[in-house]
This record gives C-alpha cells, sequence and structure tokens, in this order.
C-alpha cells in the first residue's frame, strides 16, 4: 500500500478517483478528527456524528467529481457536506431527541489538578457545551467553526455558504447570546460583576 | 471611537483577530475610558477563554475522531465502490465496442448504397448533360428551352406493335413540317443493323406529353437537319439524305427525333 502523507488535496482525490485505497484512507485520517468534532460540537451526540460522519465520506466515495476545487476547498467542502447532513438530521429528529446533550466520557483538561478545581472546570466547561447547544443552530454553526474549531471567516464563509459579514454578525449574535446564557454560572461567578450591553455613546 | 464602534469591534478585540492598528488603539483607548464597554470586552474575553477550554475539551476527549469503526466501513465501503466502478468501465468498454461494430456497419451499407447511386446516377446525367447540349432549335416548330425528359424519351423507345398509320397521323406529319422524302415504320430487326444518335427532344415537346406515348415512324431528311440538332455533318455529303426515327406523340406532334445510320 502506498502512502500518501504529502500530497495535496488533489492528488489525492485524482488517486481517489483512480481507485487508490490508501489514498482515501489517508484524506479520511487527516480530516476526519474535524469533521467529527463539529458534528458532535453541533448535536452533541456521539452518534449521531459518527453518522454524519460516515455520510460526509460516503459522498466522497460515491461523488468523487461532486468536488470542485475552483469553488471552494477541500475542507470547505467537507464541512459543508456535514453541516447539510446535521441540519437535515436535526430537523428530523427535533421531535424525539433528548432535552439533555450526552455527557461523553473522555479525558477531562482537569485532570492532573486539584480536586475542586477540577470540579470546577469541568463544569464550566459542560455549562459553556451546554449553552453552546442551546443556541439556535444559526448562531451555533458559526460559534462552532469559528471559535471552537478556530476558522477564519473567510473558511467559515465558505462552508455556510454565506456571505463574510453574515458570519461576522451572526458571530456577534451568538457570542452575545452565550454571555447571556452563562452569566449567571460562569460569568458572574468568576468576578461578580454585571455585564451591560448597553450602549452609552461616550 | 463611541460604544456603537466599539461594539461592532468587540469581538475581534476579545477573540484577539486581526485588526487594524489605529481600531485596536481607539478601541482600548475607549474601553479605558468606558466602564459599560470595558466590562462588556472582559465579558467577551471570558467567554472566549471558556470557549477555547471547551475546545481543548473536545479536541483531547475526541483526538483520534470518529471511532474505527467508521473507518473500517468506510473502506469496506471504498473497496466494493471500485469493483462495482470496475465493473461499470468493463461494462462501458464492451459497450464501447457494440457501438462502434454498429457505427462500422452503418458506414459500410451507407458506403454501398452510394457506391451503387453514384454508378447510376452518373449514366443517367451523363446521356441528359449529352441531350441538353445537343439540344438546338428543332427545323419543325419554335425552340423551347425548357425541352428535356430524355429517360422518358428512351423509355418510349421500345419495339412496339408495327402500328398501321393511318392516313390522317401521316397528314398530322406532314403539318408539323417534317420534310419527310419516305416514311417506313421501325422494326426491330431493322435496328440491329443500325447505329443510331440518342433522341434529340423536338421543340414543345415537354416530359408530360412525353408520358402519353406515341408511335416511332422512320423518316429520311437532308442531312442538313443533322446540324439544327447540334449533330456534326460531313459537309462533303452535306445534300446526301439521312434516316431518322421521329417520335410522334398521341396527338401527332413530332415529340423527339434521332437519327439513324446503317452498319453497312
Amino acid at each position: 500500500m502506498k502512502t500518501h502523507h504529502n500530497h495535496s488535496d488533489g492528488e489525492l482525490l485524482k488517486a481517489i478517483h483512480s481507485g487508490d485505497e490508501a489514498a482515501f484512507a489517508a484524506l479520511y485520517r487527516s480530516r476526519q478528527a474535524g469533521i467529527f468534532r463539529f458534528a458532535l460540537q453541533m448535536c452533541g451526540s456521539q452518534v449521531l456524528a459518527e453518522d454524519v460522519t460516515q455520510e460526509v465520506f460516503l459522498v466522497l466515495i460515491r461523488e468523487t467529481h461532486a468536488f470542485d476545487p475552483a469553488r471552494g476547498s477541500l475542507s470547505g467542502f467537507l464541512y459543508g457536506i456535514a453541516r447539510n447532513q446535521l441540519l437535515r438530521r436535526l430537523q428530523r429528529e427535533r421531535f424525539y431527541a433528548p432535552l439533555e446533550p450526552e455527557i461523553e466520557d473522555g479525558p477531562s483538561l482537569a485532570e492532573g489538578a486539584g480536586p475542586l478545581e477540577a470540579l470546577s472546570r469541568s463544569e464550566t466547561i459542560e455549562s459553556v457545551r451546554r449553552a453552546v447547544l442551546s443556541l439556535p443552530e444559526r448562531y451555533r454553526e458559526v460559534v462552532v467553526l469559528c471559535d471552537l474549531e478556530e476558522m477564519s471567516y473567510v473558511e467559515t464563509a465558505e462552508v455556510l455558504g454565506c456571505a463574510i459579514g453574515t458570519v461576522r454578525s451572526r458571530l456577534h449574535r451568538g457570542r452575545a447570546m452565550l454571555i447571556e446564557k452563562l452569566r449567571p454560572a460562569v460569568l458572574e461567578n468568576a468576578e461578580g460583576e454585571e455585564v451591560k450591553t448597553a450602549r452609552c455613546f461616550a | 471611537m463611541n460604544c456603537q464602534n466599539f461594539e461592532t469591534v468587540v469581538n475581534e478585540l476579545a477573540r484577539n483577530q486581526m485588526m487594524e492598528a489605529s481600531e485596536r488603539e481607539q478601541a482600548s483607548l475607549h474601553s479605558d475610558e468606558c466602564d459599560n464597554c470595558a466590562a462588556r470586552l472582559r465579558a467577551e474575553r471570558r467567554l472566549t477563554s471558556s470557549l477555547k477550554e471547551l475546545s481543548a475539551d473536545m479536541r483531547t476527549a475526541n483526538a483520534e475522531g470518529a471511532p474505527a469503526r467508521v473507518e473500517q466501513l468506510l473502506l469496506a465501503e471504498f473497496r466494493s465502490h471500485r469493483s462495482a466502478v470496475k465493473v461499470a468501465r468493463q461494462g462501458s468498454h464492451s459497450s464501447y465496442w457494440i457501438y462502434a461494430a454498429v457505427a462500422a456497419l452503418f458506414l459500410v451499407v451507407v458506403g454501398i448504397g452510394a457506391t451503387r447511386l453514384f454508378v447510376s446516377v452518373p449514366t443517367e446525367s451523363r446521356a441528359e448533360n449529352k441531350v441538353i447540349k445537343n439540344v438546338a432549335p428543332s427545323p419543325i416548330t419554335n425552340p423551347s428551352p425548357e425541352v428535356t425528359a430524355v429517360p422518358e424519351l428512351v423509355a418510349v423507345d421500345r419495339p412496339r406493335k408495327q402500328p398501321q398509320r393511318s392516313p390522317k397521323k401521316a397528314s398530322a406529319a406532314n403539318r408539323d413540317g417534317l420534310t419527310a422524302g419516305a416514311r417506313e415504320t421501325v422494326s426491330p430487326s431493322n435496328r440491329e443493323n443500325e447505329v443510331t444518335t440518342d433522341f434529340y427532344p423536338v421543340g414543345y415537346s415537354s416530359a408530360l406529353s412525353v408520358q402519353d406515348g406515341g408511335q416511332v415512324v422512320r423518316v429520311e431528311l437532308p442531312r442538313s437537319a443533322m446540324a439544327r440538332f447540334g449533330v456534326p455533318v460531313n459537309m462533303d455529303r452535306y445534300d446526301e439524305r439521312v434516316k431518322a426515327d421521329v417520335l410522334v406523340g398521341t396527338d401527332g406532334l413530332a415529340r423527339a427525333i434521332r437519327f439513324v445510320q446503317s452498319r453497312d
């Protein structure tokens, strides 16, 4: 089996189209983690995130020619498929999805710290996770892509298929909603101050 | 910078995004002066920090991404899809050869048809051209430039029953101005010893009227009449007479003429 560590997306796609399994495996391994995290942060369900990740790469297998490099990056293409799949699934499962997102088991950032500090940090993280999941989808996806996946405005706009200005305004609104949701749990507890978004026109 | 302007850049400021240095400086100055905007900036920074913690936690907890079974499933799907594509490609290859064979067969059939057409049409067109070239003003009537229809004329020129020429028809021929020295009907046995030219249309005859059929009458004409139809004439024998077959229509009018020469 050939190795495809240093190959560009275009070369990998060409190899995939010609039936190179190693190329597909290389592309999958380099991209799947980001797609999976995005799906997990968007829906909060491990099972759904797995399904979405699988669907994204199935599209790549079945419709290799669907990707047009002239229209954007491969990353944007894959995240775009993931986003469409997620929105479809969330729409379908809205009526019987659990209200509380699944709490994933896994190592915490708080490991290695003291018990109280670890509890506080894990609680904070969990609060933020829930707050993000409670955002409307249009704001959630922008917060996930820009803040959690650390994409630029341009990349996010490419994934969402909208203008950069739209990304900026949605991010602004989404973060304001998050601050409102987290104020009692995280922000006020931290320093005990009240955050006002009123304008003073100074 | 006022609070409204500050609100537009507070996200970038809190997230340490790229922005113009002057704008960043103005925003910092404003947050130093305005308590509300300073609190807003602090809240945004805490949110950024919390989100980064969540992101780091997610990356740590899901460093591997999707479970290995997803990869196994996808690789299996890739293999089956690849084999399906191979079969499809082979299928398309064989169908390609079938299409090629059908196309080749079609070309052969068209070629044969075209060859046959080419072989038959030129014969007719040659004859037609020849007659058209030889058409000249008729000595009998006014010339008509539309005179053609040689194939019909030739078709009419078949062995027929020896018709009994009626005086009426003979007088019709005379009426048409045929300066015949003698008239005789043409029998098949006579033709074997004769060489004839093609029929030349005479004056007003048309294809439609020729189709009606008619009668071939053997006449003798002065050799000078040949020149009128464009047939070359030996000037030494200019005064001699020459035999000719005149096709007389059912209406008694001369339609065409051909010149006859005995083999001996």
